[in-house]
């Protein structure tokens, strides 16, 4: 089995954004459209002034709620990890926008979808790289399988400052200095959206099949009475 | 049926008072302000339920293909236009006082219609019960324009946030969302059972020329809303 995790050395990230760059050349997307994001930090007042820069994109969470709301399932998780949109099915609803913690997701309104990262899966199972990594002028980004033990990605997660974002794929070095807080947050599942789906919808469903079963109960007690009536004024007759 | 006659068609058009009278062997039950915002609500919302249930549930939106589904969108905001807007101004313009009463009616319970939703379990599965004397309204009809009166609000307002929901805090969409599918599913199934003791349960679907032609038959209303009947004037 292959799971992949994904990793950013924040400490030498310079901010350059070619992996935004490229990631929207590879997926076509316009100028305001960005699947990964880079935001700066600026923490001191001058002459001791740190900076550090956030990587911000889909972080594949291990239990995707935009993939438990998504009515038509055209958002599922893949058994690699990496969350993958249908966009053949996406009907445009935005409940994924909605349920994602990370505000990962852009709407298209030209093609009236829902997009997002891919985490490049269809690069990866031919070999390559996402072209976020790819690119990645400083060597702060990289992929790599978790069950394989020989990946330089375990040397990677084993730095000191390297903060594993629970529920997700990704890990962060934080530099020295800064605080944790700055990159994304753990993944929390919203409660309603599970309670959708784990409670409402079956709950919603027993009401359903329950008043569609009373109704069938009492139509056919009448038909059967009024059948028997019927029969007794014949027989009357 | 004996056939209803031009002018029975016109009276309540023309909002005589009282609204409610006995003629011959008919009754008039629903003027024609209160039948035209029935069935606004009743179209719009049967639509709305089909159209909104096809997006939500797994099931049919995995089956049906991204064309169907965003039609079907469309059409749910469209159809969600005449539910919001022009029910209440109908009842406001056509039938203020009986809607008012309506209403009243609908969130007033005497141990009358305690007794009715007690019994009426075992009568909707065909055992014949003695059901007490209601009035204009019975207590499962208060029931349904209780959910209705209630939940049409709850729709509207959740539904107009579902589209702007991008715009609206992830927090509070959270919980709209769900609110807008699961009052949807109760007032569904409030509707489904509506819809059947109208048309297809022997005992109450005499009633369903009221919200046609507005008259229901006098030896009917008398079996199933006797307080009611029994203080209706004669015309």
């Amino acid at each position: 089995m292959t799971k992949y995790a994904y990793y950013v050395d924040l400490g030498i990230c310079a901010g350059c954004e070619a992996c935004t760059v490229a990631c929207q050349n590879l997926n076509g997307l316009d100028y305001d459209m960005r699947f990964t994001k880079i935001s700066r930090h600026i923490q001191g007042s001058y002459p001791n002034v740190t900076s550090m820069f956030v990587a911000n994109q889909c972080m594949h969470c291990d239990n995707p709620p935009c993939a438990n709301v998504c009515p038509t399932g055209a958002t599922y998780k893949t058994s690699e990890g990496p969350v993958q949109v249908d966009y053949e099915k996406c009907i445009g609803c935005k409940y994924c926008m909605t349920a994602c913690p990370y505000e990962a997701r852009t709407f298209d309104e030209q093609e009236n979808v829902v997009k997002k990262c891919s985490l490049c899966y269809s690069r990866l199972a031919q070999g390559e790289q996402p072209a976020c990594v790819q690119t990645c002028l400083t060597g702060a980004r990289m992929i790599g399988d978790l069950d394989n033990p020989a990946d330089p990605i375990h040397e990677a997660i084993q730095h000191d400052g390297v903060v594993k974002v629970e529920g997700t794929s990704f890990y962060f070095r934080v530099p020295a200095g800064f605080d944790r807080n700055l990159v994304p947050e753990n993944f929390q599942a919203a409660g309603i959206t599970y309670a959708w789906q784990s409670i409402f919808q079956p709950v919603g469903q027993i009401m359903l099949g329950g008043t569609v079963g009373a109704l069938l109960v009492s139509m056919a007690i009448n038909a059967v009475k009024s059948m028997r009536k019927e029969g007794a004024e014949h027989g009357g007759h | 049926m004996a056939a209803i006659k031009e002018s029975e068609i016109l009276e309540p058009v023309r909002q005589t008072s009282p609204h409610e009278f006995k003629r011959g062997d008919k009754v008039l039950r629903f003027v024609l302000g209160e039948r035209i915002a029935h069935w606004n609500h009743a179209l719009t919302f049967l639509i709305l339920l089909f159209t909104g249930g096809a997006l939500v549930v797994r099931g049919l939106a995995g089956a049906l293909d991204r064309d169907a589904l965003l039609l079907f969108g469309q059409i749910h905001r469209i159809a969600a236009v005449p539910f919001t807007l022009l029910t209440i101004p109908i009842l406001y313009i056509m039938a203020r006082k009986t809607a008012g009463k309506w209403v009243r009616d609908s969130f007033t319970f005497d141990k009358d219609d305690i007794g009715f939703l007690a019994g009426f379990a075992k009568e909707f599965f065909g055992i014949h019960v003695k059901l007490p004397d209601q009035g204009r309204f019975n207590g499962g009809e208060k029931v349904n324009s209780i959910l209705q009166i209630l939940g049409w609000p709850v729709m509207v307002i959740t539904g107009w946030m579902m589209v702007y929901k991008t715009d609206l805090p992830r927090g509070l969409m959270e919980w709209v969302i769900p609110i807008h599918s699961i009052t949807a599913l109760l007032l569904g199934c409030a509707v489904l059972g509506h819809i059947y003791l109208a048309t297809v349960h022997p005992g109450s679907k005499p009633g369903l020329s009221g919200m046609f032609s507005g008259w229901v038959p006098g030896k009917w209303a008398k079996a199933h809303y006797r307080k009611w009947y029994d203080q209706l004037p004669e015309e």
